[in-house]
């Protein structure tokens, strides 16, 4: 993504933003609240249209004017826990809204079995033994929740996903399975963006950090390069509006 | 052999309309024996309970998606009056296309509420109670008196008014909707607006179009209540399906239909519709007054609650012990 603006009414909430995502890259997106993150994902999961720019995508320029535009390129967003029904099973919530059909005289109709059938392999492919796919959601801790959002991802290969706060509101058990979750998604290939304020829970599983503040990149930087430590002081110098070297406040 | 037994009491707590079904024939049949132990009879309270059941299964769509449809009992009077106008001032209207002009209207009615639920996201509750005095007035607009049965074509009579005829439809429509919601992926996603309308919309599903449609269908459902009633009383009254909203509340919520949205099918639209049929059919042995009867559709709106909650309860704590 090159060069990337979006303005709220009034509010610049991206200033020339440049963004790139290598393939099979995790890439690490911290930033405080208001720092242009989910403005940033948003544009590119085809939520919200961007003011200004360009997206390029497999080195093409691309247009996505919406999250089906985004799905069609291969980019999955695992949104927070609100894009999951309790009160639906496990299986239904992993193909809700994309649930495959077959054919029956003039008809399309759910295939439920196939729907049943697919599910287990693609949760125990993230390390989730759930036998029961028939399970109410509800029923699943949060991390076991996040695995199924995350898995719909895996069901559609996309070649980028996208995971917004995939740890907030988590137990210290459900935090470590979503890193396993993402260490397995490394493995397969997928390239990912993993939304946190909490530098920590990506530091193990990231290839690169990039840092956001006030509509701006504050830091983009390797894994070796940058230590723990040193990106906590980049995040607090990012959240206090410490004008980095590399971008100028115009 | 514990998961079997939680696999049971689930399936009574899901099935417990059946179960109230065969109490309260009992408890009838014990007091007047020589009126209930028919099978004439039983064939009556299906046949008079088929117009009700439109209505149970209307309630049950908006319910399954988290909503509620507070017009149905005076749209299904309203729409039964505007077709026996029309088809009084135009009598050359074959019958079949009169039997369209119920669903038709109900199904204009219910783009109404529609619109103003699902494209202004607006409180269905206050929308559809609004819409409930509209068509109130309206009703009396349209003609303020009865239009009596012999002049109405009879095979537009016939639907409601032969008791096979009735029932078969009434089921025929069930399973109709039943197949709807179960297999086609625009119907499935009822569930999924009823159980998250945040999530359903996140994953791609059309929010308002979900809403437009099942208004619509209710609506739908109304004018085919209005049009079933017309040929059960044989003719078109001016209290046509009046007091009939909380009598479809409550059997589609016995039947076992979430109030939170999300959990429900045709299937229990029709427990629902045959437990309100026993219940009526008691009332009407024992000539229970109007006064009496409005009372106890009051009543069984608050049983139908409390049992929805018991329920509920009942089935999470089932469900979450044995994993």
């Amino acid at each position: 993504m090159k060069n990337i603006q979006k303005r709220y009414e009034g509010v610049q909430a991206l200033k020339r933003m440049d963004f790139r995502v290598y393939k099979g890259e995790t890439v690490g997106l911290i930033g405080d609240n208001g720092a242009g993150k989910s403005t940033l994902i948003k544009i590119i999961a085809g939520v919200i249209p961007r003011d200004g720019g360009e997206i390029h995508w497999n080195g093409k320029e691309v247009d996505i004017g919406s999250v089906k535009d985004a799905r069609e390129l291969g980019i999955e967003t695992v949104f927070q826990e609100q894009a999951l029904v309790d009160i639906l099973p496990i299986s239904s919530n992993i193909f809700l809204g994309r649930e495959p059909t077959r054919r029956i005289g003039a008809l399309n109709i759910i295939d439920y079995r196939r729907m049943t059938q697919e599910t287990i392999p693609l949760l125990k492919g993230l390390g989730l033994r759930i036998d029961s796919p028939g399970r109410e959601l509800r029923f699943c801790s949060g991390g076991e929740k996040q695995g199924v959002a995350i898995s719909r991802a895996v069901h559609y290969k996309a070649g980028l996903i996208i995971l917004d706060e995939p740890t907030r509101g988590l137990s210290i058990l459900g935090v470590e399975q979503v890193r396993e979750f993402v260490t397995k998604l490394k493995e397969r290939g997928h390239a990912c963006i993993y939304i946190t304020h909490s530098f920590q829970h990506v530091y193990s599983v990231a290839d690169r950090f990039v840092i956001l503040s006030r509509g701006m990149k504050f830091l983009d930087e390797r894994k070796e390069n940058i230590s723990l430590q040193e990106i906590e002081e980049k995040v607090i110098a990012a959240s206090k509006g410490v004008i980095p070297e590399m971008g100028v406040e115009p | 052999m514990k998961a079997a037994s939680s696999k049971i009491v689930i399936l009574v707590l899901d099935q417990i309309a059946w179960i109230l079904v065969v109490v309260f024939y009992i408890a009838f049949a014990i007091v007047m024996p020589h009126a209930l132990l028919k099978t004439s009879t039983l064939t009556f309270m299906l046949y008079a309970a088929a117009p009700l059941g439109f209505l149970v299964l209307a309630e049950t769509l908006v319910l399954i998606t988290g909503n509620m449809d507070l017009s149905i009992d005076n749209m299904a009077g309203f729409v039964a009056m505007l077709s026996g106008v029309v088809l009084v001032s135009a009598p050359s209207i074959p019958w079949y296309l009169a039997i369209l002009l119920p669903p038709l209207f109900g199904l204009l009615i219910g783009a109404f509420n529609g619109f103003f639920v699902g494209m202004m996201n607006m409180n269905p509750f206050l929308v559809t109670l609004g819409t409930t005095e509209i068509l109130a007035g309206a009703r009396l607009l349209v003609y303020p008196g009865s239009i009596p049965g012999s002049r109405l074509p009879p095979l537009y009579l016939k639907l409601g008014g032969e008791p096979l005829v009735a029932i078969a439809s009434f089921l025929g429509v069930l399973i109709c909707f039943w197949f709807f919601l179960k297999y086609s992926r625009t119907g499935n996603h009822l569930y999924a607006v009823g159980g998250s309308s945040e999530a359903a919309m996140m994953m791609g599903i059309n929010l308002k179009r979900s809403l437009l449609l099942v208004f619509m269908l209710s609506g739908l459902l109304a004018g085919l209540s209005g049009l079933f009633f017309t040929g059960f009383i044989n003719s078109v009254s001016r209290n046509l399906a009046d007091w009939t909203l909380f009598p479809a509340f409550s059997g589609a919520v016995i039947g076992g239909v979430s109030i939170k949205g999300g959990r429900g099918s045709p299937i229990n639209a029709f427990a629902g519709t045959v437990f309100i049929g026993v219940i009526e059919g008691g009332l009407t042995m024992f000539a229970m007054p109007p006064e009496g009867r409005i009372m106890i559709y009051g009543i069984l709106v608050i049983v139908a609650i409390f049992i929805n909650k018991s329920r509920d309860m009942a089935r999470d704590r089932i469900m979450r012990a044995s994993g």
